[in-house]
Formats: C-alpha cells, structure tokens, sequence
C-alpha cells in the first residue's frame, strides 16, 4: 500500500550500499505519462480480475463482491455523514501521530547521529524499543490512557518514529565531510555546521523517512481503530462491519478502498515534493560515477 | 603574515600504522605574497594547508597568521578546495553559495547579495546566480568556489590544487584568473600544487616539499615579466631554467 516500493527510492538507499543501483535509475523508464498509464493499467487489470472472481463466482459474492460494486460503494460513502466522521476522525490521528513523529525524530536523529556519545550510551535503548511491535503496545497503552484519540496518536507517534529516526542518522552518515570543512574553513561553528550542511543535506533521506513513516502511520491508526473497536475512526467502521449479521463485505471493502488510496496519493504527493525540492540531490546521483 | 615554525604532524600516533606526514617543516611568507607550494603526490601538502586553516590541530610546532597562533580556523582567511562538486552546497544557488560565509561578517542580506554579485561579477560569472551548482560545467563551478572566497575578502586565501580536477584549456583560464584577481584584492595567496609548471607560472615564490614526512627542500624566487601570459612567459629562459630547477628538486625526494 503507502510503503511499496517506488523505484525512485532504490537510489537513496543505494547511494551509500554501493554503485549498483546507479544502472538501475539510468534504465528509469522513459516518461511520467508512459509511468502512470503503466501503473493505471495495472489498477484496471487488478479490478477486473477481481469482478471476474466475484461475477463467475469463482470466489463467493458475499466475500468478495465485484469490484465495480466496491469501488460503487465507496463513492457514496463520503456522503454518509457518519462516514464522513470516522475518515475525518482517522486522519487527525494520522496527522498528529505523523506529525509529532517527525518533529521528535528529526532533532533527535541530529543528535544521535552526530554526538557519537549519546549514541552510543542510546543504542541498546533503541535497539531493545525498535523491534516491538507497534500493535503489541496496543492492550498496554489504551490500560495506562484509554482508547481515544490520545492511544491512536501515542501509538503512530512510536511507530513512525523509527523510519524518520534512522533515516535522519543515515543521512547525517552521508554528509560529505568536505562540504563541513568548506564551512569551518569560513570560521563557522559545529552547531552552524550542523544546521547549514548537515542538515540540508541529509534532508532527502529525511523525507523519504517521512514519506515511510506516512505509511506506517496509515497501518497503525486503522489498526489501532480496529483493535480499540470502539469510538470514531476508518477503522471502527470496518470493524463494526465485520462484526455485523451477517458481515457487511461491501462497507468493509470499501472502507479498505480509501485507505489504500490515501496511502496512494500522500505517496505520490510526497514523491512528487522530494522530486521537485531535491533537483539537486537527483542531479548529483546521476553525475556519481 | 604566515609564519610556521618547525612544524609536524603525526596520523594515528602510537598506533602500528602511525603516518608522519609533516616533519621540522618552517616557512613564512610575507604579505600580499603569492606563493606555490610544490611536492610529490602523497606527500603532506594537505596536511599542511588545513593545519594552516585550523580544520586539523598539528601535533607539533606552532603557526601564526599575522602574529596570532593558529588554535582554530583563523579569521579574514578563505580556503578553495579541489573537489568544487563537493565543497560547494548543492542545495543551494550559486549566488547564496558566494554569499553564505558573508553571514560572518555582520552585513546584512542585501550587502551580501551585492557582495556575492560582485564576487560572480569578478570571476566572470555575472549571470550565474540563479542558477544551481550541478547545472554548471567543473571550470564554472570552481570559479563559484574562488568568487565565494573573494567574496569573503580573505587577508589570507588557502588554495589546494584548486586546478586539479578541470581540463587544460580551462586551468589555463583559471590560473590567469587567480593571477587577475590578486592585483584587485589585497591578500596573500598560498598555492598548493603537484604541477611544476603551474608553480613557476603562477607564483611569486616556489617552496619545495620532501616526500612524506614533509619538510622545505627548496625555495625559490620567480622573476618572471609581468603580466605573465600563458605562450610569452612559458618560453621565456627564466622560465625553462625554473621549471627545470623545480622539477629536479621534486624528483630528487620523490619515490620513483
């Protein structure tokens, strides 16, 4: 969904793994029009496998209704004013939770990554807190603050703060130590150099960390929403459909309709910005032998 | 202006691989001097420039720059590095380039504007503010980096092998660049390059380096008729004798 790989991510990573995936965004196909028809087809193609599934009765019709009937359902929802309410009440605690992610995960990431002290006395905590996962924390959290909003934003928050957090460090990794020394050599401070260099400079690795993040924040409201079970949210929703009688298939595929397409788009946004705001971080990759 | 007394720097100290990169080295070179600093590759050259600069602290000896020891980056000094397409900031516009170490100096935006235009102005870059370092040739982008440095209004500019990653053609441009840029701003120069000819072309004085660990080997004053100009002065005798002396000098210290 909202984390799938786009090609256009392989260079972030690969500029510090090795040489390799500079091919690959050489072979990057042609252009932005050849991309989304390609990627339009494939939509269309999945949605009709899907109706032929459901319409031959390949697959039960209550399970799984004809994509056409989905995508019908999902298009009048936002009319619904109680649907209009948990998807308003989903993304607050999606943007909030994203939101305060970033914001403590940025200045932290600077500080690790570049006060190796710190670092290090902070490693095993963060090594001990990374692997649990998020939805585990759910049962705890909502005993210790209940299951409003405040779980929903706790829980994106935790979530989302790893790929920002490691993002921010790797990118601090990767500054170029020549472009810190060109600014000390004009008699500018470490703090300077850490927010005039470092900081720009790490900025595309920080964003795709956001852009990440957006994803695993999308996971963890409605997943939150549907173990809480109860209150507002996309989540609830679906999971008073599946626990009605008999089980309402449609609402729920629908309600699985706009979240997926939220992931999409804010992808898609969040690739289109990093595109524009970092021309020169493209440029140089491509210029890298 | 630049004073350094017997100078050395040890990497790794104590360590198996410990490198003495500069041993006993003392030079001074007087104001407004444009001096070139040659010697084999690997030998130190660079170690003694960003001792110079304060982006490394020597293990031994002392500098001082117009009569203060160097403990961190001195002020009213500039430093061009080689490598243009990494020490200048990709994210940023030529012209915010020029005009970022300005913020040093207590002028505000619009005097650093002016300031950087005139710098780009100066290395024949009128029209390239707007645009961003990777959209510029390596020649153009190195001349960003010494109009950044001019800009700045050094006493003291760092040069190291500044012409060492561009074409023929246009180090040649660049070398009487830096020689048109000294007759309009008062500063002492110093050069640092593996390239004999160059040394003799574009400095007042030629210093000598041993092989690693460093240390004078050599000193030399170049009288050449000035203007200099890249057909005249290479085939005038002076010249020849020159390169020659320096080149033997080099060769005679370095590994073969």
């Amino acid at each position: 969904m909202a984390v799938q790989g786009d090609r256009r991510e392989v260079p972030h990573v690969a500029h510090h793994v090795g040489v390799s995936a500079q091919t690959l965004s050489r072979a990057r196909p042609a252009s932005t029009t050849t991309r989304w028809s390609r990627r339009a087809a494939g939509a269309l193609a999945f949605a009709a496998l899907i109706e032929l599934t459901s319409r031959t009765g390949l697959a039960d019709p209550e399970f799984l209704p004809p994509a056409t009937e989905i995508v019908g359902r999902a298009v009048t929802l936002p009319a619904d004013p109680a649907f209009a309410g948990h998807a308003l009440t989903s993304l607050l605690a999606w943007a909030m939770g994203l939101g305060i992610a970033a914001a403590i995960a940025v200045p932290l990431g600077l500080l690790l990554g570049s006060v190796p002290i710190i670092d290090a006395a902070m490693r095993s905590v963060v090594e001990f807190l990374r692997p649990i996962p998020s939805v585990a924390l759910i049962p705890l959290v909502a005993l210790v603050i209940g299951t409003g909003l405040q779980l929903r934003v706790t829980l994106v928050v935790y979530a989302s703060l790893w790929p920002i957090l490691y993002n921010t460090m790797y990118g601090l990794r990767g500054v170029d130590p020549l472009a810190k020394e060109s600014l000390r050599s004009y008699g500018f401070g470490p703090l300077a150099v850490l927010l005039r260099v470092s900081l720009p400079s790490s900025a595309p690795f920080i964003t795709t960390g956001v852009r990440l993040a957006a994803g695993v924040a999308l996971i963890l409201t409605v997943s939150t929403e549907i173990v809480a079970g109860r209150g507002e949210g996309i989540g609830v929703f679906i999971f008073f459909a599946g626990i009605s009688v008999p089980a309402r298939m449609i609402d729920i595929m629908a309600g699985v309709f706009w979240v997926g397409l939220f992931g999409v788009v804010v992808n898609a946004l969040l690739v289109a910005a990093e595109r524009r705001a970092f021309r020169w971080h493209h440029a140089q990759l491509g210029e890298r032998p | 202006m630049l004073e350094i007394d017997n100078l050395s720097h040890v990497y790794g100290g104590g360590s198996p691989n410990e490198h003495h990169a500069i041993d006993g080295l003392n030079l001074s070179v007087a104001a407004g001097e444009l001096l070139c600093i040659v010697g084999p590759s690997g030998c130190g050259k660079s170690t003694l420039l960003r001792s110079i600069a304060g982006l490394i602290t020597p293990t031994g000896g002392e500098i001082r720059v117009e009569g203060d020891v160097v403990r961190q980056t001195p002020d009213n000094l500039a430093v061009v590095f080689q490598d243009y397409s990494r020490s200048l900031f990709p994210w940023m516009s030529v012209a915010d380039n020029v005009a970022l170490p300005l913020r040093r100096k207590n002028m505000d935006k619009r005097r650093r504007r002016e300031a950087a235009q005139e710098a780009l102005e100066s290395v024949g870059l009128q029209d390239a503010g707007r645009k961003y370092p990777f959209q510029l040739s390596g020649g153009m982008q190195q001349r960003v980096a010494i109009a950044r440095a001019l800009a700045y209004r050094p006493t003291l500019m760092l040069m190291d092998e500044p012409f060492g990653s561009v074409d023929a053609q246009t180090r040649e441009d660049l070398e009487d660049l830096v020689l048109k840029v000294r007759g309009h701003h008062q500063m002492t120069i110093v050069l640092i390059t593996h390239d004999i000819d160059e040394s003799v072309y574009v400095g007042d004085r030629v210093v000598v380096l041993s092989k690693a660990p460093a240390h004078v080997v050599g000193d030399l004053k170049v009288e050449l008729p000035a203007p200099r100009d890249q057909i005249s002065t290479r085939e005038h005798p002076d010249f020849v004798h020159l390169r020659a002396e320096v080149g033997r000098l080099v060769r005679g210290h370095a590994t073969v």
